[in-house]
């Protein structure tokens, strides 16, 4: 594959910190390849070694151990100049804008026009136009940027980013000091400009309402990259376990719902697009719940509904030979627990199995 | 739009009005310091050598015991008379100097040490004290021609001998009239003189012989070798006398002020004061500058800006500090020059070579601050930008 396709490949990164309290092992054997135009997306808590694997990838920071890759180029080892270099050919987004304040926002995004080709004065100055236009702020271009609102700070930084083309943005969690609505625009503005310009991103943030502009999710767990089942199944479990310790009320009306849903949808089993905003609708007028609350019933009588075997030879869910597997003896294994198997468990069990998809 | 290090640097450091209001008086002060130290050395060492350059001879003769002009040992004039033999010389001129105490003619209480040169007014050599019919009064006992530029406190002769035509006083208890002035200005050591006739001066000092001269001046025929001649007369006459050139004679006494007296390390100190006091003001600036900016400065490394180039806009600031603080502290200079001036009578003057001296020595201070405040650029760690 060549670095055009793959710009960036990390093979067993491996990262410590020397502290007074000994050492720290923020990254474990991270392995990571990030295709051209892709958009991923770094989430994890605090301190799981997110923002330490971007500073990496991004050769802010020298390697200890293991090889990354960025345009075909081994950071680790390489000298303070050539990951200079490395950085000129990457565009950053930080949290804060990180604007210089003396300068107007024509001259702060020449700064990193100054770096690449040598571009003629109206060039450099058509290409600011052109980008400021792409972020909307076209009419501020000679404001400085304490005239600007926290979005529109932001949206100068994107420009600054990409003025110079740049095949790579890493962004530090670009929405995090913005209201809902700006964090939006900034993120839709990311994901609109990198697919134009066919650059890859790579994000970080905690912000949960915008890991839809992903083309993948990877999640930081302690230093490791989890796969994304896991880390929604960890997350969703932890959330609906405080829903039920804190509002269980709330918590049996939602699933009351889903469950009746579910019977519902199950009815003609069948549940197409129109028939799912009916019921949306009617729950948002007569059930008293919120936009959200609903969302949510709905989300989980879907992902019932989704992996009940529809008509067969129509698309329902594949399951891997292994996986099929698996699901039977683990039932098997779950009957077998409480003492012996009785036929009408094991008949069940195949009825189970042939309902939902894993039927041999 | 390239955007460089200078370009940037100004864009910064104009950015903070205040801060770089006061930037620029730190700068400007440390330069109105070295100036007037500078200003005030050259004028001690320029007054002190007006009557060597304002006398007409080519070669001095001199006490090996003479340090200086003020108050010079004597020795016998007939070593100057020895000179005539010598191939080359036109003429020679002794000369008496003392200090007598005159009485200001304007408040009779207060008399003051004046300084008192002696010559044969039918001698040449002295057309500063006025011209032909000036210098012939001094023929007349007990008259004498005042240097008009005298410090203030031996009177206000100058005006009264403009209204009257004659000023009468004392000079150490003896009566006397000024008949005319001259210009001449005084020095560290001479606050006020006079010139008088030969004959004169010895009614001034009684105790006096006119056997013993303290300046010895020779004229030499045109054309004549300078160095040869001298080198002549220094090896036939005895010790007892030293041979000096117009130049060498100079040279003595600024040698004399800059080596035998603290005041050129004194005026040294102050010069090394004031280019300290601008140099930290400068740091202080600098370094808050760069502590203020760390985390641009670490993003524009992130942006992939070398170490080299923050250095350099750092530098650029410090220059550009350099510059602005210059032309004010100059202005204020000249300011100081001409009010000391005024009131000392002293040549205090601004001259090319100092400006260019005392710019370049303010650029290699602001240059060394910011060397200083360069060091916190280290800190700018693109990784922490995240």
């Amino acid at each position: 594959m060549t670095a055009a396709e793959t710009p960036i490949i990390a093979d067993s990164v491996d990262y410590q910190y020397d502290s007074g309290l000994g050492r720290h092992h923020v990254l474990r054997d991270i392995d990571l390849k990030i295709n051209g135009g892709e958009i991923v997306i770094l989430t994890g808590p605090s301190g799981s070694g997110k923002t330490t694997l971007i500073t990496l990838i991004g050769a802010l920071r020298s390697m200890q151990s293991g090889s990354i890759k960025v345009f075909g180029e081994e950071l680790c080892g390489a000298s303070q100049r050539s990951l200079k270099n490395t950085r000129r050919n990457i565009g950053f987004i930080f949290q804060q804008h990180n604007l210089l304040d003396y300068l107007t926002v024509a001259q702060n995004i020449s700064m990193s026009l100054s770096l690449g080709d040598r571009l003629k004065k109206a060039q450099g100055r058509a290409r600011i136009e052109e980008v400021l236009e792409r972020v909307g702020l076209r009419d501020h271009i000679d404001k400085y940027p304490d005239a600007l609102s926290g979005g529109q700070k932001q949206r100068v930084g994107i420009a600054r980013a990409l003025a110079n083309r740049p095949k790579m943005i890493l962004a530090d969690e670009p929405t995090a000091s913005l209201d809902k609505e700006s964090g939006r625009n900034v993120v839709n503005l990311i994901q609109e400009l990198c697919k134009e310009q066919g650059a890859s991103v790579v994000m970080v943030t905690h912000d949960i309402r915008i890991l839809d502009v992903a083309d993948r999710i990877l999640h930081l767990e302690d230093g490791q990259i989890q796969s994304t089942s896991s880390a929604v199944a960890s997350n969703t479990t932890q959330m609906l376990r405080l829903l039920n310790q804190h509002d269980p009320q709330s918590a049996q009306y939602m699933t009351a719902f889903s469950l009746a849903l579910t019977r519902v949808a199950l009815a003609d089993n069948h549940m197409d697009e129109q028939e799912r905003m009916l019921i949306q609708s009617t729950l948002l007028e007569q059930s008293g719940l919120e936009a959200a609350e609903v969302d949510m019933v709905m989300e989980m009588a879907l992902s019932q509904v989704r992996c009940r075997k529809s008509e067969p030879g129509t698309s329902g869910p594949q399951f891997s030979p292994q996986q099929k597997q698996q699901f039977i003896q683990a039932l098997h294994a779950v009957a077998a627990a409480d003492g012996e198997v009785s036929p009408e468990e094991v008949a069940e069990i195949q009825q189970i199995a042939s309902e939902l998809g894993f039927g041999t | 739009m390239k955007l460089g290090p200078i370009r940037i640097a100004w864009l910064q450091i104009s950015h903070q009005k205040l801060r770089l209001l006061a930037a620029v008086l730190g700068v400007a002060f440390a330069v109105v310091l070295v100036f007037v130290q500078l200003g005030f050395q050259q004028a001690l060492y320029d007054s002190s050598v007006r009557w060597h350059t304002a006398l007409g001879y080519d070669l001095a003769l001199i006490s090996p015991k003479t340090t200086y002009l003020v108050n010079p040992p004597g020795f016998p004039r007939s070593r100057l008379y020895q000179t005539l033999g010598f191939e080359g010389v036109e003429s020679v001129t002794p000369v008496y100097i003392g200090i007598a105490k005159w009485r200001n003619p304007a408040n009779p209480l207060q008399s003051r040490n004046i300084y008192v040169m002696g010559f044969d007014p039918m001698d040449s050599g002295f057309a500063l004290a006025g011209d032909r019919a000036q210098v012939s009064k001094l023929r007349m006992p007990d008259r004498v021609v005042f240097d008009g530029l005298s410090r203030p406190e031996f009177g206000p002769i100058a005006d009264l001998f403009n209204a009257n035509g004659r000023v009468d006083t004392e000079i150490n208890g003896r009566d006397i009239k000024v008949v005319g002035l001259y210009a001449l200005g005084t020095s560290f050591g001479i606050d006020g003189s006079i010139i008088t006739s030969d004959l004169n001066f010895r009614r001034i000092f009684s105790d006096r012989a006119a056997s013993r001269i303290e300046l010895g001046l020779v004229r030499l025929q045109q054309g004549v070798d300078l160095t040869e001649v001298r080198d002549e007369i220094a090896t036939a006459i005895p010790g007892d006398v030293r041979v000096l050139t117009r130049a060498e004679f100079i040279q003595h006494e600024v040698d004399y002020w800059s080596n035998n007296t603290p005041i050129g390390y004194v005026f040294g100190m102050g010069v090394a004061m004031g280019l300290a006091v601008g140099l930290i003001v400068v740091y202080q600036i600098l370094f808050s500058d760069v502590q203020d900016h760390l985390r641009e400065y670490a993003t524009m490394k992130a942006m992939g800006y070398s170490q080299f180039f923050l250095s350099r806009l750092v530098l650029s600031e410090a220059v550009i500090l350099a510059i602005l603080g210059f032309i004010p502290g100059y202005a204020l200079a000249l300011l100081v020059y001409t009010q000391s001036r005024e009131a000392t009578n002293l040549p205090i003057i601004m001259t090319t070579e100092r400006g260019v001296m005392v710019l370049a020595l303010t650029i290699v201070m602001c240059a060394v601050s910011a060397l200083l405040a360069m060091r916190k650029l280290r800190a700018a760690d693109p990784a922490e930008v995240f």
